[in-house]
This record gives C-alpha cells, sequence and structure tokens, in this order.
C-alpha cells in the first residue's frame, strides 16, 4: 500500500504530497480538491476583509483570502483613505510654507511645487503598506489567492487566477468583503474617463493642477479632494445638490462652521445646486447647472471635474444569483446582526452589506464576523463608529447629532468650547474650530460629540470611548487633560456641557 | 483606583467592562441595525435559513448535529481519524528495511 502510494505522489498536488508524507492518507480522497476545505475563505483583501482573514486565522482557523486587484488593502489603502491622507498632508504643508510660515518668524524663498515627486511619495506610502499586509498574511498564515472569486456553490469558489488559470477553493464559512465603487453619475449624464472628468481615483493621480477645477458633491471625498487641489494651485468651485456640505452624519452647526472656514481658505461652493450634463470641447470641460428645486440654468467651466456623488456596494463577478444571495433595492447584501446572508455558511462584511462606508467599521465587522463564526459572539456598536474630514481643520464626529436628537424628541444638554480659548491651540497658531458635547438631560450620558479644529481626527477617539463606555459628561470633566495640548478643549467642552468651564 | 480629593462625591456613569466572558450559547440573530424597515418588519422569515448557518457556522467548535450535508460539516472524528501520523523517516526506514537508519 505505501509502495502505491509513493509511486502515485509525483502526480499529486502538493496538498496531497504533505499528506502522504506525514503518512496520513484520509486528505487525498479523490475529491474536487485534494486538500481540506478551508474553516474561512474571505472574498476581498480590504479593510474589512484582510482584517478578518486575520482575525480567523488568530483563531486557529484554517483560512484564505481571495483579492483580485493584486495588491491588498482594498479601496482604502491603494486608491482611498491613504492616498487621499497622503495628499492632503503634503499638501497641507506645501500650502502653509507658502502662505503661513512668514507670521511665525520663517522666511523661505524659492517654495515650488514637485507635482510628480508629491505623487511618488503617495504612491510609497500606498506600496510600503500593501507589502506589509502581505507580510502579516505571512505571519499569521493566511493563504493569499491572487484572483477573481465566483460562487460555484455555497461552499465552493471559483477563482480565476491573476497569473492565469483557475482553480477552485472549497470552504465550510465564507466571508463577503467585496467593498464598494465609485458611483457614476445619476443617470448617466457624465461619464467619467478619469483624465478630465475624474472619481477619486483619478483625482489622485492628476499630473498638473487644474487651473479650475469643479466638484460635484459637497461630502468627505469631494471637500478633501477639492482642499487638495485648491492648495495646490487650483480654482475649485464644490457643487452640492443639498443645503450643506460635509455629507450624511455631520451636525449642523458644524457643517455652517465648516463651510465658513474653506470658504475662507478660497473653495467656492453652490450649494443646493443640481447639476445636469458635462460637455468636453477645447480642453475644457462645460456642466450645465441648475438651483436644486429648478430655476435658471448656469454653466460652469472646468478644466478638472471631480465626480463624488458617493459610493456603491461592489458585487460584480462573485455570482451571488446562482447561489440566491439576496440583495436589497440599493443593491447591499442583507445581513442580520451577525452579518449572516440569506444563504447559510456566507457571512458578510464592510462597504457593500449596510451601515456607513468605513474603512474602520469594515474591519470591526471583520473581525466580530469570525468571532461570530468561532464562538457564536460578537460586537460592533454602530453608535460609537466615529468620521472624520481630513481636511484642514479636520472635522470629526461621532454619535447622535443635534439634529437626530430635535427630530426623535429627546431632552438634551450642549457643552461647546473654542480652540480660540485653548493655549496650545494660540501657541500654534491654529485656533479655528470648537468641541461639542451633547448629552442626555436627565443622565448626563454622552450621546454625541463633535469637534471641528486641529486634531480633530485624533482627538475624537476619546469620544468613542466615552460613547463606548457610556461614559458622562462629568466623567470626562474631572479627568486630567495634559496642559497645554489640545485636548484640553475637549475637557472643557465636557465641562460646559454638565457645569461650566473655566477658560471661556 | 488611585485616591483622588474630591470637592462632592462623582459616582462615574463609565462602565468598565473588563475581560469578555462570552456565555456557553450562541446569541440569537436580529435584524442588523443598520437594516432597512421593510427588512426589520420581515426578518423572521427572511432569515430562516441564516438561523440554520449560524448553527453551523458554530460546528467550527460544536460537533453537534446529526445530518450534513456535506463530509466536512460532520464532526472532525468522522473523517480524519486520529491515526498514528507516520514520519518521512520512519516510512523510509519501513521502505528500506531499516537500511536508511544508518
Amino acid at each position: 500500500m505505501l509502495q502505491v502510494q509513493r509511486i502515485a505522489q509525483k502526480s499529486l498536488p502538493r496538498a496531497g504530497k504533505r499528506a502522504l508524507r506525514s503518512g496520513s492518507w484520509q486528505s487525498y480522497r479523490g475529491l474536487a480538491t485534494a486538500s481540506d476545505p478551508y474553516d474561512v475563505v474571505v472574498i476581498g483583501g480590504g479593510p474589512g476583509g484582510y482584517v478578518a482573514a486575520i482575525k480567523a486565522a488568530q483563531l486557529g482557523l484554517k483560512t484564505a483570502c481571495i483579492e483580485k486587484r493584486g495588491a491588498l488593502g482594498g479601496t482604502c489603502l491603494n486608491v482611498g483613505c491613504i492616498p487621499s491622507k497622503a495628499m492632503l498632508n503634503n499638501s497641507h504643508i506645501y500650502h502653509q510654507t507658502q502662505h503661513d510660515l512668514k507670521r511665525r518668524g520663517i522666511d523661505v524663498e524659492g517654495v515650488s511645487l514637485n507635482l510628480p515627486k508629491m505623487l511618488e511619495a503617495k504612491d510609497n506610502a500606498v506600496t510600503g503598506l500593501t507589502k506589509g499586509i502581505e507580510l502579516l498574511f505571512r505571519q499569521n498564515k493566511v493563504d493569499y489567492i491572487k484572483g477573481a472569486g465566483s460562487f460555484v456553490s455555497p461552499t465552493r469558489i471559483a477563482v480565476q487566477l491573476l497569473e492565469g488559470g483557475e482553480t477552485h477553493v472549497d470552504a465550510k464559512n465564507i466571508v463577503i468583503a467585496t467593498g464598494s465603487e465609485v458611483s457614476p453619475f445619476p443617470g448617466g449624464a457624465i461619464e467619467i474617463d478619469e483624465k478630465q472628468i475624474v472619481s477619486s481615483t483619478g483625482a489622485l493621480e492628476l499630473q498638473k493642477v487644474p487651473e479650475k477645477m469643479v466638484v460635484i458633491g459637497g461630502g468627505i471625498i469631494g471637500l478633501e479632494m477639492g482642499s487638495v487641489w485648491s492648495r495646490l494651485g487650483a480654482e475649485v468651485t464644490v457643487v452640492e445638490f443639498l443645503g450643506a456640505i460635509g455629507g450624511a452624519g455631520i451636525d449642523d452647526e458644524v457643517a455652517k462652521q465648516f463651510q465658513r472656514l474653506l470658504s475662507k481658505q478660497g473653495i467656492k461652493f453652490k450649494l443646493n445646486t443640481k447639476v445636469l450634463s458635462a460637455e468636453k470641447k477645447d480642453g475644457k470641460v462645460y456642466l450645465q447647472a441648475e438651483a436644486a428645486k429648478g430655476g435658471k440654468e448656469e454653466t460652469l467651466e472646468a478644466d478638472v471635474v471631480l465626480v463624488a456623488v458617493g459610493r456603491r456596494p461592489y458585487v460584480e463577478g462573485l455570482n451571488l444569483e446562482a447561489i440566491g444571495v439576496e440583495l436589497d433595492n440599493k443593491g447591499r447584501i442583507v445581513i442580520d446582526d451577525q452579518f449572516n446572508t440569506s444563504i447559510k455558511n456566507i457571512k458578510c462584511i464592510g462597504d457593500v452589506t449596510f451601515g456607513p462606508m468605513l474603512a474602520h467599521k469594515a474591519e470591526e465587522e471583520g473581525i466580530a464576523a469570525v468571532e461570530f463564526l468561532k464562538t457564536g459572539h460578537g460586537h460592533v456598536n454602530y453608535n460609537a463608529i466615529p468620521s472624520v474630514v481630513y481636511t484642514h481643520p479636520e472635522v470629526a464626529w461621532v454619535g447622535k447629532t443635534e439634529q437626530e436628537l430635535k427630530a426623535a424628541g429627546v431632552q438634551y444638554n450642549i457643552g461647546k468650547f473654542s480652540f480660540a480659548a485653548n493655549s496650545r491651540a494660540k501657541t500654534n497658531l491654529d485656533t479655528d474650530g470648537f468641541v461639542k458635547f451633547i448629552t442626555e438631560k436627565e443622565t448626563d450620558k454622552i450621546l454625541g460629540v463633535h469637534i471641528i479644529g486641529p486634531n480633530a481626527g485624533e482627538m475624537i477617539a476619546e469620544g468613542v470611548l466615552a460613547i463606548e463606555y457610556g461614559a458622562s459628561s462629568e466623567d470626562i470633566a474631572r479627568t486630567t487633560h495634559a496642559h497645554p495640548t489640545l485636548s484640553e478643549a475637549f475637557k472643557e467642552a465636557a465641562m460646559a456641557a454638565y457645569s461650566k468651564p473655566i477658560h471661556m | 483606583m488611585h485616591p483622588t480629593v474630591r470637592a462632592q462625591i462623582h459616582q462615574p456613569l463609565i462602565k468598565f467592562l473588563g475581560k469578555r466572558h462570552w456565555p456557553s450559547s450562541p446569541d440569537v440573530p436580529h435584524t442588523h441595525p443598520a437594516a432597512p424597515a421593510e427588512l426589520k418588519e420581515r426578518f423572521t422569515s427572511f432569515f430562516l435559513r441564516p438561523a440554520e448557518s449560524q448553527a453551523e457556522g458554530s460546528s467550527l467548535t460544536q460537533d453537534n448535529k446529526s445530518v450534513f450535508e456535506d463530509f466536512w460539516q460532520a464532526p472532525t472524528r468522522y473523517w480524519k481519524p486520529r491515526v498514528r501520523e507516520i514520519e518521512e523517516k520512519e516510512m523510509d526506514a519501513v521502505m528500506s528495511g531499516g537500511a536508511s537508519s544508518y
């Protein structure tokens, strides 16, 4: 018997050979795939998918991750959060050097933009981080399958390998984490060519600074990319269908202040305005727009138009219809609170399903989903997911807005503290903005925290922690914050919510 | 806690949760908190099958089902019995009549 097995070994796949070397016969059984099925296969290697895969492996589950981009990290790392932050940071330094250093007593001359170098720095950041995830996969023994996955059955995925050929992967459990893609302009009236009419992806690759840029959509992506090119010298106009900027979830008071501060920086806004069509002519793009409620049409001229009207779930090529995974009317995969889809053994997380399309939300769901697989329990608090806009000043929030609480009839207190009264903000010559606490009137429990100001994106972590732990504003106010730091503004806003601030 | 001086007794609202201890039985699935309202209304019928799926997912740790669609869903002992694994060195020794040991 052993002799026969030895002769047959040459024709066996690697898993079969390994099984024979170890003398355990049962792995090679004439199945379609010679190896044992994976405990978990994750489709999609973005922030939700790769975190789910690593966590699953850490929990002792045999895990593979299928990714078709050729690089891990998904939209966030490759064409989203990470490259945009590189551009935001470096464009801010450039703009500050040009316009802000003089008043700080620093005279500089000959400042000029080297855009190719700035783009290269962005690309280097992306490459370094994607390679880092591959290393984490190796360390945690996650099999990384480079290819496009498509369901053959609820437990089998066909993978078109990037290097050519096809393989089949069997899994006891599958996690769909395929993320989202840029939404096209509604009705198809404007076609993205990624040169003159760009999505956020193309906006990160512009090879020269446009003279005039029109941003369609005043949400987070539009404002961040608009800020980048405005700082680098473009004349930027943001056209927004709604009456406020900042997107879903932003507090009205913060949105107004945000618009004022960005206007001061030179960005123009056309709110309550609807874009109808775009025409490319003589190297320019001409947009037809009108008031959202109807009215006189106007033409906006631009060298580059950024279409930033949102993102939509991405399920292309998954062959979900073959196995019956149900989608809702927005194209999102329907799940319950344990991330189960309508098909057993298949879970789903991240942008492709319900909730805000945020990388950190997807990460939390990735961990919770595989914990549910392993233990039957998991945890994501959807009321404690922060949002951050990485402009300058930054805007960040967590929990409920004032308008939401008003609509729900909840009695609340407000505590606000301005950075203009914060010593560290003063020394930094960076005093725009405020911290705003919203607390339950009866219990003082923190319901929402909204920050516009320097370092808001880091500071909001304290608010998230407070909401996760069910803290009161007095709990924060009685906690020592180092002096002099921006975080004292956070403490003082908490003091203002339950009593009175000291420095205002 | 570190000693503090207090002008008045402040009873913190904050609850430190400590290390989580999950209950022994799995959670019961409910509607996703961010699901649209119409889904919440028809949750029970819609998620009849995933409820089974949850139990099956748990089979990664609990082998207590009696009917399985695929062999690997059965407890591991049925399809991967614990035979003593023979190392390559030992196999070589058998195949060579012990000569490989010298």
